[in-house]
């Protein structure tokens, strides 16, 4: 029972005390048998193994009675699903509805600085610059906007509708620091606003300028100000398995939204029979948004 | 006490007899010692383990509910937070409803089929049907203040629209006469205004002739205006543009 107490040295002996008992480099203070560290491993993984299995058993009790099933989490399968977004810009009129919508649909701030879609009208100028306007993010349209003064007569002009690109290799995701902003199952890039310290740190990696931090205010996407916002495909609809909101109120269709494993599905059609193009795809960051007829000069 | 009350009782025989008792008594008490000592040893032995394994269950016991009244916290600002974020993020409310309108809004599902502007939801031009329909008491202002806005929003001439998309300028086609005068938006149907076809030159103004209870024709929906306001639209020699 006690042959190892006995036999082992006095713990004194080996303390640091006497400088001439000081124990060698990289020894334990306290000696420690082969036998003792069985011991303490005979008793240690046991105590282990049952503490896990009252954690376990403790969960499954406080867990049992909320059944809850979310109705809709429940019923989507993520996984199941790569979702894909076309914008023609030969169709849209920019009309602003679905800057509206999205605004409406989501609860993002009114004003042009915080938004999750925007228009722009890009023009080729004299000079052979690009011009690119987008007033109040095109909410009102361009009815009442005249082009550019450097605009040259007859230069091409375009409207490019923005959005968040929900890149396969998203800038966003990698340089936030408490793993916030992350990435679905299904490819759309959402935002922890319980985790979300609001550093910005998102805000300018992402090179196409599709994140802003909600300000304070009425109202707000999350009711939480100061963390990044973003287009999430509207989330919240995808998952009921409806369009997006600027997709559903376009009204010359120039929004198309669908699920790419679908080799069936409007958007699969589209990027396979006609030639589409990804806003600066020299950053490789592999955009699930596509866009249709850009000019060479205007993307 | 028998070996002491009788120590003259010397009988060879006795003595020895007495002799053996007493090893045999001595040799048993060194018996039972030895077995009192085992049991003693067994005991420990025995004791131990239990010591151990009660330690243990308590100890297992403090490690369990430890961890499970950490988890808590962990879940909630730790990594499993993810799943709570998607949730959150579905679960959110949905404002526009799809179109759903024209079950109960036949008249104009029957007008707006195979026009233009059947292939829009209801809710591109009416606001939201979030709240729709809601309490009687809460009258739902479904339809846009500024309707020409609505209209030149899409339709008026601007850069960069394609060039197949109806679209109108906006100070040549029959300006302040507000646009649903000839459009209907739901079948998107213009009436074209009636030209005039008798000469303008030396004749009072319009209405003169064309008022309600006047000589020539005046379309109920008309009011009586000045002759520049008219001519707006009726312009002399052409069907407008």
């Amino acid at each position: 029972m006690t042959d190892e107490l006995e036999t082992a040295p006095p713990i004194e002996a080996v303390e640091p005390a006497g400088a001439q008992t000081a124990p060698p480099q990289g020894v334990l203070l306290v000696p420690i048998s082969r036998r003792q560290v069985l011991q303490i491993a005979a008793i240690g993984v046991p105590c282990l193994i049952g503490g896990g299995a009252i954690f376990e058993a403790l969960t499954a009790v406080t867990a049992a009675p909320q059944p809850e099933i979310d109705p809709i989490v429940a019923r989507y399968d993520a996984a199941a699903h790569r979702w894909g977004f076309v914008v023609d810009t030969v169709a849209c009129i920019g009309c602003g509805k679905c800057v509206v919508a999205c605004k409406t649909e989501n609860g993002v701030p009114l004003d042009a600085e915080h938004t999750r879609t925007w228009i722009e009208r890009r023009t080729v100028g004299r000079d052979g610059t690009v011009q690119v306007e987008s007033p109040e993010a095109g909410v009102d349209g361009f009815a009442h906007a005249a082009l550019p003064a450097a605009a040259a007569d007859g230069s091409v002009s375009q409207f490019v509708a923005r959005l968040c690109m929900q890149c396969e290799l998203s800038p966003c995701t990698v340089v936030c620091p408490v793993g916030a902003t992350y990435r679905t199952a299904d490819g759309v890039i959402l935002v922890d606003e319980a985790r979300c310290i609001g550093c910005g740190y998102c805000v300018v990696a992402c090179p196409y300028g599709a994140r802003y931090l909600v300000p304070a205010g009425a109202r707000t996407p999350t009711g939480v100000a100061g963390v990044a916002d973003k287009c999430t495909f509207c989330y919240h609809r995808v998952t009921r398995g409806e369009q997006p909101a600027c997709v559903e109120v376009c009204p010359v269709g120039a929004r198309k939204f669908g699920d790419l494993n679908d080799p069936g599905s409007e958007v699969s059609v589209i990027l396979r029979d006609q030639p589409s193009r990804v806003l600066r795809p020299e950053l490789g960051t592999r955009p699930r948004v596509h866009y249709l007829g850009l000019e060479d000069r205007l993307a | 006490m028998t070996r002491r009350s009788r120590p003259r009782l010397p009988a060879p025989p006795v003595r020895r007899a007495l002799g053996r008792t007493r090893v045999a008594l001595a040799r048993t008490r060194v018996v039972l010692a030895r077995t009192r000592v085992a049991l003693v040893r067994a005991a420990r032995r025995v004791r131990r383990p239990l010591v151990v394994v009660a330690g243990m269950m308590v100890l297992s016991t403090v490690l369990g509910v430890g961890a499970f009244a950490a988890s808590a916290f962990y879940g909630q600002y730790g990594a499993p937070r993810t799943p709570i974020s998607v949730r959150s993020w579905s679960e959110r409310p949905v404002t526009y409803l799809g179109s759903d309108c024209r079950g109960c809004h036949s008249a104009v599902s029957a007008t707006s089929a195979g026009a233009p502007h059947a292939q829009l939801i209801c809710e591109s031009c009416h606001v939201p049907s979030i709240d729709h329909p809601g309490p009687v008491a809460d009258v739902v202002q479904m339809l846009p203040a500024a309707t020409d806005e609505q209209c030149l929003t899409c339709h008026a001439r601007t850069a960069a629209r394609p060039a197949a998309f109806a679209q109108v300028e906006l100070d040549r086609h029959y300006p302040g006469a507000g646009c649903v005068a000839c459009h209907d938006p739901h079948t998107s149907s213009a009436v074209t205004p009636r030209e005039v076809t008798h000469p303008l030159a030396n004749l009072p103004a319009c209405s003169t002739c064309h008022a309600p209870l006047g000589l020539k024709q005046f379309p109920a929906n008309h009011q009586v205006a000045p002759d520049a306001v008219c001519l707006a639209c009726h312009r002399p020699g052409a069907s407008g543009p």
